[in-house]
């Protein structure tokens, strides 16, 4: 197992370095943030193939129609985990042997498994749930992945970069397993592409062990943290990121639906696959040069308006072409935003990087993309009204992103008071659990009185809401005689 | 997100995926989809494949009540060493449209639409059902075939027939 010291002492050689280092560093970065896109790298690879396998399963022999309510259903089963997981993802995380790392490993894993068990079923309806146990390990994948990143940079600054570098090295190397794949699929199966699948993700499994154990901070730093996160800015790049990966779970389902029921040919699903993909790889370089003029909050008003209004066209002069294009702008919008989610916790937020507050936003950005999934799939109407559908989403979410940035920006000329500050601090911790430091904070709002020692945590819960009830009582402006 | 907020998504969750379990089956006394498909298909005299692939037959529902998925995989699982059995929901989304608006058969393979199976009425045991062939552009042929027995299914009788689901229905 490598370590970071390891990879810091040969990043550290003297300048001159070859083409190939550099090409080395410009793919991976440097740092142990280098393996972790290694990893993702791979992990890209595998996902290609295992998409390129599905051409030739069942969900292209039966009619959309009839494949909708099985789909839905196992769309509406991928929510619970995410009910479930958001919650004890934290613990879990924390307590797990290997924390981050080990479920990296262990979803690389499990993919490989479901990977040979998706190459035996891929003409039987066991396809079904083994591809939704596939999506819901993916999620969970991209969960931890992003909830490692923070904690895997060097400097809260490189956090926009290396995400950044991530998304890139890994759409090249999904773009080249994804021309290997086809050209396996051609000359042999999609039985041989998802063996080979199995493969990569089992060398996937072997790289992640090198990642090291991804340790989170102590509590203390936990609490920091959530604060950090409570703020204004913060919650409206989360829902404004929740709002576009929204709108990409939605155009996937609604258009590989309307498109197959318009008989439309499996090259054109592809090219939109793929389009999303080029639109992602763009993105990446947009959002530096972006961020360099403007500041994150205008990033989202760009990106959702500029999503919005291609989405618009695709409806409105709808055609193959029109509607590849939007796709591209879309995944260009999704990974703008992503950057300026990111760069707006790296400002904000910056003792954020822990990772099982990290994954509680990821979960949400997740849950989002299911969710909308779960209506494309539910809604059946025609590619056409589709993106029009998604175009009155995206503007509806600019208006709700200008309309409540704009309210914030107001608010923050009138700075509330230190006790009602204070009491919000007081209630944010004690939702995440942390009530004794809840009670201490709004015992002292409400002039000291304090509630005593309690012995077991649901009392000291109760005490703590008892004492924000009591401080906001207290805060209150007494009424007039 | 508290416990009683996650416990009734979860029910709606599962009442809604019971609902969209739930399948039409068919009944004892008819023999299964695939069997029934099998039978009209070797009648059909369908083209074979070329390069020893199995040739495309697309397959429209333009039945009141439509397969189940179950019973498409079922058709497609029983005819899949001879056919490539695709299901599609609409005519159009098989058949090559001309610049004119004219309908012909897929490039690639053959429409084929079957309808429902129904007990003959003087006879329980025997099986009427109608299948439609499009041979060529706007030229459909339809047949009403008499099937018998349950395991082994075969066609004992056929007439040919007026066209009416591979007929797009004219819309304003």
């Amino acid at each position: 197992m490598t370590d970071a010291g390891t990879d810091t002492a040969t990043d550290s050689r003297p300048a001159g370095v070859g083409p190939l280092r550099r090409l080395d560093h410009w793919l991976f970065g440097r740092g142990r943030i280098a393996a972790l896109t290694r990893v993702h790298t791979i992990h890209s690879a595998a996902e290609s193939c295992l998409v390129i396998s599905l051409a030739g399963s069942i969900f292209f022999s039966v009619s959309p129609d009839a494949a909708r309510p099985r789909v839905l259903l196992f769309l509406s089963l991928t929510i619970a985990p995410f009910l479930l997981v958001a919650p004890l993802l934290d613990p879990v995380v924390r307590r797990l042997r290997g924390g981050l790392t080990g479920t990296i490993v262990l979803t690389f894993l499990v993919r490989a498994v479901l990977a040979v068990a998706i190459a035996q079923q891929l003409r039987t309806l066991l396809l079904f749930p083994l591809v939704f146990i596939t999506l819901v390990t993916a999620k969970a994948y991209s969960i931890s992945r992003n909830a490692a990143v923070p904690s895997l940079v060097d400097d809260s600054d490189e956090l926009v970069e290396a995400n950044a570098r991530i998304s890139r090295t890994a759409t090249i190397s999904g773009a080249v397993a994804a021309s290997a794949a086809v050209a396996l699929f051609s000359v042999a199966s999609a039985q041989a592409t998802l063996i080979l699948a199995a493969v990569i993700y089992v060398a996937g499994a072997a790289v992640s062990t090198r990642l090291g154990r991804i340790a989170g901070p102590g509590p203390a730093g936990e609490q920091i943290a959530l604060v950090e996160l409570d703020q204004p800015e913060v919650n409206d790049a989360v829902v404004d990121m929740m709002a576009l990966r929204a709108a990409a779970g939605f155009a996937l389902f609604q258009f590989g639906f309307s498109l197959r029921s318009a008989g439309e040919p499996a090259w054109v699903l592809g090219a939109l696959i793929g389009g999303n993909s080029v639109g992602a790889f763009i993105g990446t370089f947009v959002a530096p040069w972006l961020r360099r003029h403007r500041p994150e909050r205008f990033m989202f008003t760009a990106v959702l308006l500029t999503s919005a209004g291609a989405a618009t066209i695709g409806g409105l002069f709808f055609g193959r072409f029109t509607l590849i294009a939007a796709i591209v702008v879309l995944g260009g919008c999704v990974s703008i935003g992503r950057r300026a989610l990111d760069a707006t916790i790296q400002a904000q937020a910056p003792d954020a990087r822990t990772a099982g507050v990290y994954a509680r936003i990821e979960t949400r950005l997740e849950l989002a993309w299911v969710v909308a999934a779960c209506v494309a799939v539910g809604i059946r109407v025609a590619s056409w009204v589709g993106a029009l559908v998604l175009a009155a989403f995206l503007g509806g979410a600019a208006i709700v992103h200008v309309v409540r940035t704009s309210r914030h920006a107001e608010a923050a000329t009138h700075e509330a008071p230190l006790g009602a500050r204070l009491l919000r601090r007081a209630e944010l911790l004690a939702n995440h659990g942390f009530h004794d430091e809840a009670l201490v904070i709004a015992t002292a709002v409400a002039d000291g009185r304090l509630t005593g020692a309690n012995d077991d945590e649901a009392t000291v819960a109760r005490a703590a809401r008892d004492a924000i009830d009591r401080a906001r009582n207290a805060a209150r402006p007494a009424p007039p005689p | 997100m508290s416990w009683r907020w996650f416990r009734g998504a979860l029910a709606v969750l599962v009442v809604g995926g019971l609902a969209a379990c739930a399948d039409t089956t068919d009944g004892d006394d008819l023999p299964t989809v695939g069997a029934i498909y099998g039978a009209v298909f070797r009648q059909l005299d369908l083209p074979g494949g070329e390069d020893g692939e199995a040739a495309i037959v697309y397959v429209v529902e333009r039945n009141e009540q439509p397969l189940s998925l179950d019973q498409q995989v079922e058709v497609i699982q029983e005819l899949e060493d001879d056919f490539d059995v695709r299901f599609v929901d609409e005519i159009e989304a098989a058949a090559e449209v001309g610049e004119d608006g004219s309908i012909g058969p897929p490039l690639d393979g053959s429409l084929v639409a079957v309808g429902p199976a129904k007990a003959a009425e003087d006879d329980d045991d025997l099986v009427i059902v109608r299948a439609e062939i499009m041979s060529s552009a706007d030229v459909t042929d339809a047949w009403q075939f008499s099937l018998r027995g349950v395991d082994e299914v075969q066609v004992v009788d056929s007439t040919e027939t007026e066209p009416e689901l591979l007929v797009l229905t004219a819309t304003p």
